[in-house]
């Protein structure tokens, strides 16, 4: 019979196919297995630090990916976990060293880095016994200091008190103001105030975008 | 008899043993994880910061943040949907596009649909504003 010995070479080239697509596998498998990494140690680091330092309870923030010159100028790396060789770069700028990382993971994070400084003004408070803040800010310090006569006895944000003395205000105050609203510091005060009754001192930030860039070698 | 030509048992038999062999193969090929910090995950960073920036900011006029402002109505988006564009554009890096989608309408690129994206939701009053980003 011709039909039975026909399939030997094919039988051959079927098995010559087959043999030589597992061999591609397992080589394929082999340097994937070498290849990859199961435990990324380096990767967990670097994320998990370069959350840390935009969290807004961070060693550097003053809110969540908002960080202070001031603070980024005075870091140190003891808040950095030991054993590692970690570089921590804002805007390009090495901020935090320790050890030489070589290679390793970066996780890039975007972050704003903030210049506070505090501004002081003394309104001339001609009309209304009021005064708008030319910028929104946190916070800001007033210094009432009424002449003899007058007294001022509440001071209002926004229609909201902030300041109350039925007795007169008079010395410093800090007073907290919501960073979304621009503020208008009202008075109350027993007469029509002048010029340098008032000390108004409030805290001025200027952003600038920085990329921090953390590099960790477990 | 005349005798019809039959395509061989052992090479049909062996063409869907290799086609077995090839699907294991390309689970080797695709699905190991990247060494380093993997695309997704910075995405996701760049995506979230953005956004968490963006949520933070004071508004220009009204609401209580930027985002909530362009979420709150058609009006409000018509009116700082450029202010807000140029803000993302300032705070991202150059290599990325980005799109931000409220409830109101988008602004920035269209988003593509076969590269890898990385996306923060943010929720406001009026809706969720989404932000995506990915590289150019």
């Amino acid at each position: 019979m011709s039909r039975a010995q026909a399939n030997l070479p094919a039988l051959v080239v079927a098995l010559l196919l087959v043999t030589t697509s597992v061999g591609v596998t397992v080589g394929l498998a082999a340097s994937a297995f070498a290849g990859a990494d199961a435990d990324p140690a380096d990767a967990r680091l670097a994320g998990s630090l370069s959350e840390r330092l935009v969290a807004a309870d961070g060693p550097l923030s003053v809110r969540a990916n908002v960080l202070s010159r001031a603070a980024v100028e005075n870091a140190s790396s003891d808040s950095l976990p030991e054993n590692a060789s970690i570089r921590v770069r804002l805007g390009g700028d090495p901020i935090l060293e320790q050890g030489d990382p070589d290679g390793g993971a970066t996780m890039q994070r975007i972050v704003l880095v903030v210049d506070a400084e505090r501004r002081t003004f003394e309104p001339a408070l001609t009309g209304r016994d009021a005064v708008t803040l030319p910028r929104r800010t946190s916070n800001a310090t007033l210094t009432i200091d009424p002449r003899p006569g007058a007294s001022v006895t509440a001071v209002r944000a926004n229609d909201r008190v902030v300041l109350h003395d039925p007795g007169g205000l008079d010395g410093t105050y800090d007073i907290a103001l919501a960073r979304y609203d621009t503020v208008e510091l009202s008075f109350d005060a027993s007469r029509d105030l002048v010029a340098g009754s008032v000390t108004v001192t409030y805290r001025v930030e200027t952003t600038t975008k920085a990329v921090l860039e953390v590099t960790a070698d477990a | 008899m005349r005798e019809r030509a039959q395509l061989s048992l052992p090479v049909v038999e062996a063409g869907i043993g290799v086609l077995f062999v090839v699907a294991v193969a390309t689970a080797f090929a695709f699905g190991v994880p990247e060494v380093g910090v993997s695309r997704h995950a910075q995405l996701d960073a760049y995506a979230q910061d953005a956004a968490t920036v963006l949520g933070n900011e004071a508004p220009s006029h009204g609401e209580s943040t930027r985002l909530a402002e362009v979420a709150a109505s058609e009006d409000a988006f018509d009116r700082e949907a450029d202010a807000l564009e140029r803000r993302v554009d300032r705070i991202l890096p150059d290599n990325l596009m980005y799109r931000v989608e409220t409830p109101h309408g988008a602004v920035g690129f269209v988003r593509p649909s076969n590269v890898a994206v990385g996306v923060a939701h943010v929720p406001t009053g009026s809706g969720r504003v989404t932000v995506w980003v990915w590289y150019a």
